[in-house]
Parts: C-alpha cells; sequence; structure tokens
C-alpha cells in the first residue's frame, strides 16, 4: 500500500470505515506521523463518522411469540383432560334429562340459529315482476329462440331454379341456375312490354324460344314458373323477368296450342338434350302468389312469420306494461 | 432457527432495525411498521433462516420494505428531526452532532443507509452489499462520496456552529 498526496484520501476513508489490516493501520499511522499536515485531514474525515447512539423500540413483545415449549398438542392434550375432570357422567345425563324434558327445544333452538335465505320469489319481487309474469316472458323467449332455430335450420323456399334459353347461342349451351325471387312490379312490367312486342311465330330454329303468349291470361302474370336445368357444365345467370316470360309462354304453348312451332320448339330442346347426353335434366315448378298480402316474407335465408312476430310483440308489451303498473302500485 | 432464537433475535436487533429505519425514513410510526412486518416475515421464514443469519436477514428485509415505503409516499422530509425521541448519548460536541445529523439527512437515501449501516451497525463493505444488493466496490464508491460530502458540509457548518 503506498499512500502518498493522490491516495491518501481513499486510505484514510478506508481507514475510518475499518477496512484496512491491522498492518495497513499501522503503516497508516506511521505516515501520519512523518507527515503531519495531514492529520488534520484525517481528523475532518473522522468527523464524518456517526457516533454511536441507542434507540428503544417499544413493542418487542409484540413481536415475542409464545414458548415453543407448549405447543399445540400438548394445550389440547392439557384441556381435555380438564373437560373430563369436570365434565363427569352424572352432569352428562342431567343434560340429559333436561334436554328430554324438552323436546321441542333442540328443533326451536335450531330454527332460531337459521339464516333467511333469499328465495326465487324473493329475487323476483325485487326485480319487480310477478312469478307468473316471469314465466310467461321465459316461454316467450323460448318460443321466439325456438321460431328462430327453426327458420335457420329449415331449407329456404327459394327454388327458383331455371333453365333459360335466349337467343345468343353462346348462352344456349351453357347452364342455366338462378335462385332468386321475382319483384311484382318488374315482372308485370315485362310482360306487358312483351305482350306489346309479341312475335307470334318465330323461325322454328333449335336455339330459339317462342313468345306467344296471346293464350297466356292475365292473371299468369302473377304465376311465375321456375325451371330448372342442372348440368354439369358452368352457369349463366339470366335475369329472372326474362327468364319467367319466356318459360310461361314456352309452357303456354305447349299445353294450349299445341301446334307445329310448339312442337318444333320441343323437338329443338331434344335435339340439344340428345347433343349433350351427360348432362341431367330435372324440372320442377313452383307458384308462387306475389300479391297474396299474408304471404310469407323472405329476407335471405331467414324467414320472419309476419302474425306471429306481431303476436309475440304484443305479449311481450303488455307484460311490460303490466309490470311496470305493479310497480307503480 | 428455533421459536427462542427468533425471541432472541428481537431483544438484540429490534432496536437496531428500528434505529435504522427511524433514522431513514424520519417518521416513528412508519418505521415501527417495518420493523414489525420485518420481524414477522423471519418468523415465517424462520426454518430457512440460520441464527447467524438472522440480524443480516432482518436488515435486509427493512431495508427493501423501507425502499418500497419511500416509493410508495415521499415522507422523507416530512417530520421535523426534533418530533423524533432521542436517547441521551455520549456525544459531547452536542452541536456538531446536529449539523452532522442534518448533513446525513441531506444525503440521498442510498448515501444515507450506507452511512447508518457503517457507524451505526458496524457492517463491512460486503455486508452492507448484501443487504442493499451492491457489490463491494459500489458500496466503497457510494459511501466515500457520501463521506466527503458530509465533510464539505461539516466543514462549511463548522464556523457558523463553533
Amino acid at each position: 500500500m503506498q499512500i502518498n498526496a493522490s491516495t491518501y484520501e481513499t486510505i484514510f476513508l478506508l481507514y475510518i470505515d475499518n477496512e484496512l489490516s491491522q498492518k495497513e493501520r499501522l503503516e497508516v499511522e506511521l505516515w501520519m506521523a512523518e507527515h503531519p499536515s495531514y492529520a488534520l485531514r484525517m481528523e475532518e474525515l473522522k468527523a464524518t463518522v456517526l457516533a454511536p447512539e441507542t434507540m428503544q423500540f417499544g413493542w418487542k413483545a409484540n413481536l415475542k411469540k409464545i414458548d415453543a415449549d407448549i405447543s399445540k398438542e400438548v394445550l389440547e392434550e392439557e384441556m381435555i383432560e380438564d373437560l373430563e375432570t369436570i365434565w363427569t357422567k352424572e352432569y352428562t345425563s342431567l343434560l340429559t334429562q333436561d334436554m328430554q324434558a324438552i323436546p321441542g327445544l333442540s328443533t326451536q333452538f335450531k330454527n332460531s340459529l337459521k339464516k333467511e335465505t333469499t328465495s326465487k320469489v324473493g329475487l323476483v319481487k325485487a326485480f319487480g315482476f310477478s312469478q307468473n309474469k316471469f314465466t310467461y316472458t321465459a316461454v316467450a323467449a323460448m318460443l321466439l329462440l325456438f321460431i328462430g332455430y327453426k327458420q335457420l335450420t329449415t331449407p329456404t323456399d327459394l327454388k327458383t331454379v331455371a333453365a333459360v334459353k335466349t337467343p345468343s347461342a353462346q348462352a344456349l349451351s351453357k347452364e342455366v341456375l338462378v335462385q332468386q325471387f321475382i319483384p311484382n312490379q318488374k315482372t308485370n312490367d315485362n310482360l306487358k312490354n312483351s305482350n306489346k312486342n309479341q312475335s307470334a311465330i318465330q323461325e322454328p330454329n333449335a336455339n330459339s324460344i317462342v313468345h306467344a303468349n296471346q293464350d297466356i291470361p292475365e292473371s299468369a302474370s302473377n304465376v311465375v314458373a321456375v325451371q330448372s336445368l342442372e348440368k354439369n357444365e358452368s352457369s349463366t345467370i339470366v335475369s329472372p323477368i326474362e327468364m319467367n316470360v319466356t318459360t310461361n309462354n314456352t309452357t303456354a304453348l305447349s299445353e294450349k296450342t299445341g301446334n307445329s312451332l310448339s312442337s318444333s320448339s320441343t323437338i329443338a330442346l331434344d335435339a340439344e338434350e340428345e347433343s349433350a347426353p351427360d348432362t341431367k335434366m330435372a324440372t320442377s315448378y313452383e307458384f308462387i302468389d306475389t300479391e297474396d298480402p299474408d304471404r310469407t316474407i323472405l329476407i335471405a335465408n331467414f324467414e320472419i312469420d309476419g302474425n306471429r312476430l306481431r303476436g309475440l310483440k304484443r305479449k311481450v308489451t303488455s307484460l311490460f306494461k303490466n309490470n311496470k303498473s305493479d310497480k307503480n302500485k | 432457527m428455533t421459536d427462542k432464537a427468533y425471541n432472541d433475535c428481537v431483544d438484540n436487533y429490534a432496536d437496531g432495525v428500528y434505529r435504522f429505519i427511524v433514522k431513514n425514513i424520519r417518521h416513528q410510526e412508519d418505521a415501527q411498521d417495518i420493523v414489525q412486518s420485518s420481524f414477522e416475515k423471519l418468523w415465517v421464514n424462520r426454518a430457512q433462516v440460520l441464527p447467524e443469519k438472522a440480524k443480516s436477514y432482518l436488515f435486509t428485509v427493512a431495508y427493501h420494505q423501507m425502499i418500497d415505503h419511500i416509493r410508495k409516499s415521499n415522507k422523507m422530509s416530512l417530520v421535523d428531526e426534533a418530533a423524533i425521541p432521542h436517547q441521551p448519548t455520549t456525544q459531547t460536541h452536542g452541536e456538531l452532532k446536529q449539523i452532522l445529523m442534518r448533513a446525513v439527512n441531506e444525503l440521498n437515501p442510498t448515501q444515507k443507509s450506507l452511512v447508518l449501516l457503517k457507524d451505526y451497525e458496524g457492517y463491512s463493505y460486503q455486508e452492507i452489499g448484501e443487504i442493499m444488493n451492491l457489490s463491494e466496490s459500489q458500496v466503497k464508491v457510494y459511501l466515500h462520496r457520501a463521506r466527503i460530502i458530509l465533510k464539505n458540509k461539516l466543514s462549511a457548518f463548522a464556523p457558523t456552529a463553533s
């Protein structure tokens, strides 16, 4: 350890902190004796050391724990022994006699100990519901859920699959698969237009569709005949209005007139079928009365019965009204 | 550690821990709480703590709780020094001691704890490092800086005090 003007302070600090060995301490003391000017600096550093100070903590008794000599088990044993001496057999028999003398006491005593528990009825009352109304509401909710579930799970009535043959040669060779509804107004308008532009006879071309709706009654505009044609090839979607008209006319023509034109068109279709032997044809028709006020409203795949919904709504609102009046009472 | 050894720890170290904490935070009630919780922790963990390490363990727990307390509430300078009762000491230079305590209180919490642990408890640098989670060299440097600060403050106060 070399003590000089640059290292003395660090060594002095170690000295006052008692971090030097006995030999090192002697070295420091010798150096200080040789350099008395540094003694004052040593004194200044020594002055920074805090003097011993006593301070009492007044809660020692609280911190102390019970002597471990007396363990819990020993205490329990002692208590049992004491009880045995006090609670003699005679005293026990006397107590049982007393208990038997008042038979209703034990039950009454037990009942007195019981706490009141909140019943379901109480809970319902607390929320301002009577039990019956609560049941009705629950039933209504269940009914709603059931209807919703049924509507979701049952297959939709959208079976408007049609095969349409347009004058164009390209569309004829392709499968047509359409699933949608026909609006009333548009159907009627389109039919009227088709009446105006009717062409009674067209060339009995295999690729043509004959428009001859003079035999079709006016009420037929509300009836949509849908023809479905399933093929393996890719599909082309054609406007439903056009589709309806053509299908109606074709059927009407084939049923009522039965002339050569209709037969020729039928032949043309048959010829087409023959040309594509792999394709499967399945035709189905469905009549939808679009002017029926009580018709089922279809929104996408979800069906809502208007009358049922109204009835349920009425029931629920009446329940809530009654409930409110009960609360006011 | 047996229950008896624990009770001995209460007798021997409760005062020291209390002094260390109360000098740091300068709030008697909080210091008592910290001491109590430190001994509670010692009691809970008495099976794992050796009797010879009990003092160090107590100071470590108390120090960390004190740091938490300081972080939670800045009560470092809320209570006047005069509010803390002092026992009569052997210090002859009363005024100088007051000046020194004032200077110590102006140190940062780490430096203050270092000085208190070194001077009151006489811990070595290594032991202080274990208690305060510092290395030995860190303890040495921080403590020396604290001493120099105290020396400068004392030299500034000394003429007025005398």
